[in-house]
Parts: C-alpha cells; sequence; structure tokens
C-alpha cells in the first residue's frame, strides 16, 4: 500500500482542466493505478508526473488511450533497459580497474 | 546569431502548404517528442527546433513576416522595434504549456517575434504544472563518504541540500516544487539533480563495495607478516599469512562505502595482493637467493 499523499481526481482534473474520463480510461488501460476511498477517487502523488505526461502525449501528439498503453510499456521498457546498461557499464569499469 | 531556415527544420520547401506543414510537424513531434525519448539530450534538442519552426510557420501573420524578413533578420529587428508602441497595446497572447521545457526558442526567434507564445499555440489555454528543471552535481567520491550539507544555485535561487552518505555516480534526485514557475496558475515544477561522483582516490568503487590492489613484499608474502592499509577512514593493520600468493584476494567487511540512507552501515573493502617480485637485487640479497636455490626452494 502506498505511503503519502493522494490526489481527488476531481479536484486534480479541475486544476489541470483534464476530463475526468481521460483519467479513468488510463486507468482502465492499466497506466494509472487509483483509489478508491470515502466516496472518492485519489492518485497518489508519485503517480503525478505519469498522469501529466500521458496528458502531454495525448494533447501535443494526439495519442488515444490504446497508444499511451503501448507507449506505456514501451518506456517502462527503454527505462529497465537504460537502468541495466548503467550497472553494467559500472561494473565493467570496476572489473577494469580490479583486474 | 544565425538564421533558422524553419522550412529546413521541417523538411519542407517555402510552398509547403498549411496541411503539409501540420503534416509534417505531427510526424517530427512524434519522433522527438522529449516524454518518447526518455534520457535524449539531441532528441528534446530537435524538438524545440521543430516546434519553434512550427511555432512560426503555422501562424499565417509570423510566416509571413518571416518570409519577408527571415533572412534579414536585423531588418526584421527594426520592424519589430516600429511596430512596438502598436503592440504594447494589443493584449498578449496566451501562453499554452509546452511540457518537459520545450518552450525556450532560440535568439532568432526572440529577436524576430519577441515574447514566446509556446507550444501548440492557438490551442485552448491550459492551467499546468511548470516545467522541471534538471541540473549536474559534480561531487567527489570522498565528499560522499558522509553525509553533509551544500548549497547550490539554480535560476538564481538558493538551494540548501543535505546530500546523503553513499550517493550514487548519475543518481539522480527530485526536490519537489524547485522547478519552473506554474503555468496559468498550476503549481511549480521539480528540480532534478543528477550527480557526477569523481573518483579521487586509489579505490575502485562498484555500489557499496570498495577495491584496491596492494602490493606487498616478496618476504612477507612468503614469511608472513603485518602491513598497514589505507581504507577511507583511517590505516588498518592486516596479518599476511606466510605463504600469501599472488592475487589473493581479501575481504575487509564493513570498511567499504557507507550505504544509501543506512546511516551505520558499509559496504566491504576488497584488497587484491600482488606479490612484488623484486627486479633489482644488491648483491648481498643475490647471495641469499642463491642460497635458497640450492636449498631446491
Amino acid at each position: 500500500m502506498h505511503s503519502g499523499k493522494f490526489i481527488s481526481i476531481k479536484t486534480l482534473c479541475k486544476i489541470h482542466k483534464v476530463e475526468e474520463s481521460f483519467v479513468y480510461t488510463l486507468h482502465e488501460y492499466d497506466i494509472l493505478e487509483l483509489r478508491q476511498e470515502r466516496e472518492e477517487t485519489w492518485l497518489h502523488e508519485d503517480t503525478l508526473p505519469l498522469l501529466e505526461k500521458m496528458v502531454r502525449l495525448n494533447r501535443d501528439l494526439n495519442i488515444n488511450p490504446e497508444g499511451l498503453q503501448a507507449v506505456h510499456v514501451l518506456l517502462q521498457r527503454v527505462h529497465g533497459l537504460q537502468q541495466e546498461l548503467l550497472t553494467v557499464k559500472r561494473k565493467l569499469d570496476a572489473l577494469d580497474m580490479y583486474f | 546569431m544565425e538564421f533558422i531556415d524553419y522550412y529546413k527544420v521541417l523538411g519542407l520547401t517555402k510552398n509547403a502548404s498549411v496541411s503539409d506543414i501540420k503534416k509534417q510537424y505531427r510526424k517530427l513531434a512524434r519522433k522527438y517528442h522529449p516524454d518518447l525519448n526518455p534520457n535524449d539530450a539531441e532528441a528534446e534538442k530537435k524538438f524545440k527546433q521543430i516546434n519553434e519552426a512550427n511555432e512560426v510557420l503555422s501562424d499565417p501573420e509570423k510566416r509571413k513576416k518571416y518570409d519577408q524578413y527571415g533572412k534579414d533578420w536585423q531588418q526584421a529587428e527594426e520592424f519589430e522595434k516600429a511596430r512596438s508602441a502598436r503592440r504594447r497595446q494589443r493584449s498578449s497572447e496566451g501562453y499554452t504549456y509546452s511540457g518537459g521545457g520545450t518552450a525556450d526558442f532560440s535568439d532568432f526567434f526572440e529577436a524576430m517575434f519577441g515574447g514566446q507564445t509556446g507550444f501548440g499555440s492557438g490551442r485552448q489555454q491550459v492551467q499546468f504544472r511548470g516545467q522541471d528543471y534538471n541540473a549536474k552535481l559534480r561531487l567527489s567520491l570522498t565528499d560522499v563518504y558522509t553525509t553533509h550539507k551544500r548549497t547550490i544555485t539554480v535560476n538564481d535561487k538558493n538551494i540548501r541540500l543535505t546530500i546523503p552518505a553513499g550517493v550514487e555516480d548519475g543518481q539522480t534526485i527530485k526536490i519537489k516544487g524547485y522547478g519552473g514557475p506554474g503555468i496559468q496558475g498550476g503549481p511549480p515544477g521539480d528540480l532534478y539533480i543528477t550527480f557526477s561522483i569523481v573518483n579521487n582516490t586509489a579505490f575502485k568503487r562498484d555500489g557499496v563495495n570498495l577495491y584496491k590492489t596492494i602490493q606487498i613484499p616478496l618476504t612477507k608474502a612468503v614469511l608472513g607478516d603485518t602491513v598497514f592499509v589505507d581504507t577511507l577512514n583511517g590505516k588498518v593493520k592486516l596479518k599476511i599469512q606466510a605463504g600469501t600468493k599472488n592475487s589473493t584476494r581479501v575481504r575487509l567487511k564493513g570498511k567499504g562505502f557507507p550505504k544509501y540512507k543506512k546511516e551505520g552501515e558499509f559496504g566491504d573493502l576488497l584488497l587484491n595482493y600482488e606479490v612484488d617480485i623484486p627486479t633489482t637485487l644488491t648483491e648481498e640479497q643475490k647471495q641469499l637467493f642463491e642460497a635458497l636455490r640450492k636449498t631446491n626452494l
């Protein structure tokens, strides 16, 4: 379970001028994790940058939810590979010195 | 300040239609959008150029001015000055969110068109959080051996940071709310600081472990002895076992690098012994080795 702050979807959509249905669609496509409590839906503050990224991609590039889901999965893979590459590079550097 | 050929940036000719510009812009934006190219500075730069080109060419008024004065931008500046009084009276154009720091335009653009209007101008105004800032902080390995405070200046703002011991090279931390101001009343962006750790020691670091090769004299390797070894927090006395072989590895538990955000916990120091074979001998040493040889050693 998450700790930290949660933002009400209603408030968030009002501030960011985003349709609530868009946020729920992202949730249906497993892009965003939402939480139901006290008859409201909430988004964890750590997930906010992801939502903003999806809004930008939707608005700037006209990418539909199906496309956003594909982009999300691929970006996660890119991120994982970049981290792996960094770790491998560091290990190689260490081995260069050690041997 | 260099002239920028916006048509060339978008891969178009001067007689391109509005629909050609839109189509080509969308195509290139999809390719170079910063959200689709994480940690790619080149793509971000390219996206900014595309964005700027579209900002000018998709606006009939700006395009007309660019076509008329583009190559002679200095004259365009004069043209602007002449119109500045009229322009000041007009209400400013809406600023729409661009995302990921894409709204900073070239000097050429600023000279020709004055203040920026942002990506996607003409579409709905959006209230959004400010852009995130990225900064790089260069520290030495000994700096990050202990938790310490440091003041950095980002965009004329002093920020006092506590840098925890054990920060890794390339690690990024987020400082909430220290990015660009929010747009249309939105919240401010965040500041991301990436650490660049320069190794100023004789140790090699891999995560929390440190590595070092130390040379031990041949006699100490054969007969055993004690040596003093430098660690990052002082010297330690180490017993060399008699008959220590070359490339023997020794692990000194807890003498490595501090674990990030785990106070009092350290990695290990891994030593690699390199037995120092003498290359020059005194006459006396030579005689002693000859005597050893006779013992079939």
